[in-house]
């Protein structure tokens, strides 16, 4: 009982009664989580400030869309003021504007409780969260920052570049560039402009030799026209993480 | 701290009555159908006065008939039947609403008991009970009121408290049923095969001799309802009535906890 009183908990459906008009829903929630009578109408207020549903408190909640309902989800968890958050997929099906509206309302209230978010969509995790667990079949397999999970990855960010001319000439002078660890022709397209080359660089962690291969191609009489550096998304992280199976070191 | 719970969870059960249809078509049902025997059982062509009437001009002596004990009997006979009907309806959706829209989690993550969760709900509909009774209780008001000799107040009384004593208890088992699926219209056919067998103990009861009759007597609702109705107040009947309630409120929070662990 007394664990369940610091936790504030948002299911995947957020549990709301239909028939019940914002306010008397989280009037009833702030009872049953045991707030004193005294608190319950600045604690139901503060929680729709928050959730931003001031101007939709009378509205019942059958008439609201997804994202209020999720907000509304969100101001359910926290109305009590519990100490831990636990969020089971807090932006399931919504459109993309309420899905931004529902991370930033994350995100503020990471000040002031600790947030237990549980997503499969990783860029979310990734922009949101702190620390990331990737847990695969009920084990924990890692547990680390965003970006420290990143350089776990020994072979972490490359180039992609985009060149026209012989490609011969430049792919084993691109070898020896310091902090290069290989090269892959990937494919070439045609343009109006003639043949074009995709290569693939992946370099070592932490080296920059961006500058050094741009040198290069132009000193080499070819063209260059992108240069862009890739890093592993967390889906790498996680993929190679999670199985056994060698990875591409980029994701296209 | 409990009871506010309890009060908590029984409010907001009345509420969501209030705010849909529900009770006022239930409402609607009851108050018609037992309007209707009442007028019926009373002063209609069969009812209870045209035929005593009716023997008296034919000569026929029937004694001394109590007219209004004889009616409270059958009008409340009626009234039970007819709770057989609706009381599945009314528990269906105790659990099985809050399943199907995943608000059962809410209520099993909030820091409430399982049992005070049921017993808020169990007083909540047994209110609802109530209230459907409410006109019918006025109508045997103005009949008894106008009974020469007067009935003694707690005659009556005590038939309706028994009517709603039985209501709880099927109300309190439909409960627990309604906790074991998400679906309504199933956890309403299974209450309703519940009530019925527990009506089949009832005529078992009274056709089996000795030591096994006696004991089905003692569990059947039926027979403690009809000790009830007819002004005999056992402590054994008040008893079965109050088992059934706790038992109901005792599964249901069992088979909270079983979901409670299920999820996690």
């Amino acid at each position: 009982m007394k664990v369940r009183r610091r936790i504030g908990y948002l299911p995947e459906t957020p549990p709301l009664y239909p028939g019940m008009s914002v306010k008397q829903y989280l009037y009833f929630v702030s009872k049953i989580k045991g707030i004193r009578a005294g608190d319950r109408r600045r604690r139901v207020y503060n929680a729709m400030i928050r959730c931003q549903l001031i101007e939709q408190e009378n509205t019942i909640i059958r008439k609201l869309s997804q994202g209020y309902r999720q907000r509304i989800g969100i101001a359910q968890a926290i109305v009590h003021k519990p100490p831990v958050i636990i969020l089971d997929e807090p932006t399931v099906g919504l459109d993309p504007r309420q899905i931004i509206e529902v991370r930033n309302l994350i995100k503020s209230l990471a000040g002031e409780h600790t947030i237990i978010l549980s997503t499969h969509i990783l860029p979310e995790a990734s922009m949101i969260c702190d620390r990331v667990t990737i847990i695969n079949q009920g084990k924990v397999i890692t547990t680390d920052t965003p970006n420290g999970l990143q350089a776990q990855l020994k072979i972490s960010s490359g180039y992609q570049l985009e060149v026209s001319g012989d490609v011969d000439i430049i792919l084993p002078l691109l070898r020896n560039v310091p902090g290069v660890i290989s090269v892959l022709l990937e494919n070439h397209s045609t343009t109006n402009s003639g043949k074009r080359h995709i290569l693939k660089v992946a370099c070592k962690s932490r080296s920059e030799p961006g500058k050094d291969i741009a040198k290069l191609i132009v000193t080499q009489g070819l063209e260059l026209h992108e240069l862009r550096r890739t890093c592993p998304s967390l889906e790498d992280i996680f993929l190679k993480l999670t199985t056994e199976e060698p990875l591409s070191i980029n994701n296209l | 701290m409990i009871i506010s719970n309890i009060t908590a969870i029984a409010q907001k059960e009345l509420q969501s009555y209030f705010v849909s249809p529900f009770a006022y078509v239930m409402a609607a049902f009851f108050w018609f159908i037992s309007g209707l025997f009442f007028v019926e059982i009373l002063i209609g062509k069969q009812g209870i006065i045209q035929q005593v009437f009716s023997r008296e001009q034919m000569g026929v002596s029937i004694g001394s008939v109590d007219v209004a004990t004889e009616f409270l009997n059958s009008y409340l006979a009626i009234l039970g039947t007819l709770s057989l009907l609706i009381i599945p309806i009314l528990s269906m959706g105790l659990y099985a609403d809050e399943k199907k829209q995943g608000t059962l989690e809410l209520l099993t993550t909030s820091p409430l008991s399982n049992w005070s969760v049921a017993l808020g709900k169990l007083i909540a509909v047994t209110l609802l009970f109530v209230f459907l009774l409410l006109p019918s209780i006025f109508y045997q008001a103005i009949a008894f009121s106008a009974a020469v000799p007067s009935l003694p107040l707690a005659i009556p009384l005590l038939a309706n408290v028994g009517l709603v004593l039985m209501a709880a208890s099927l109300l309190s088992i439909g409960m627990f049923i309604s906790s074991l699926t998400n679906s309504n219209i199933l956890a309403a056919i299974l209450t309703f095969c519940i009530i019925l067998i527990s009506w089949t103990v009832d005529l078992i009861a009274n056709n089996v001799e000795g030591w096994l009759g006696d004991n089905l007597k003692y569990i059947s609702m039926l027979d403690s309802y009809n000790n009830l109705v007819q002004g005999v107040a056992n402590i054994s009947d008040f008893s079965a009535f109050f088992s059934y309630i706790f038992l109901g409120i005792f599964l249901t929070s069992q088979s909270i906890e079983l979901f409670r662990s299920n999820i996690h």
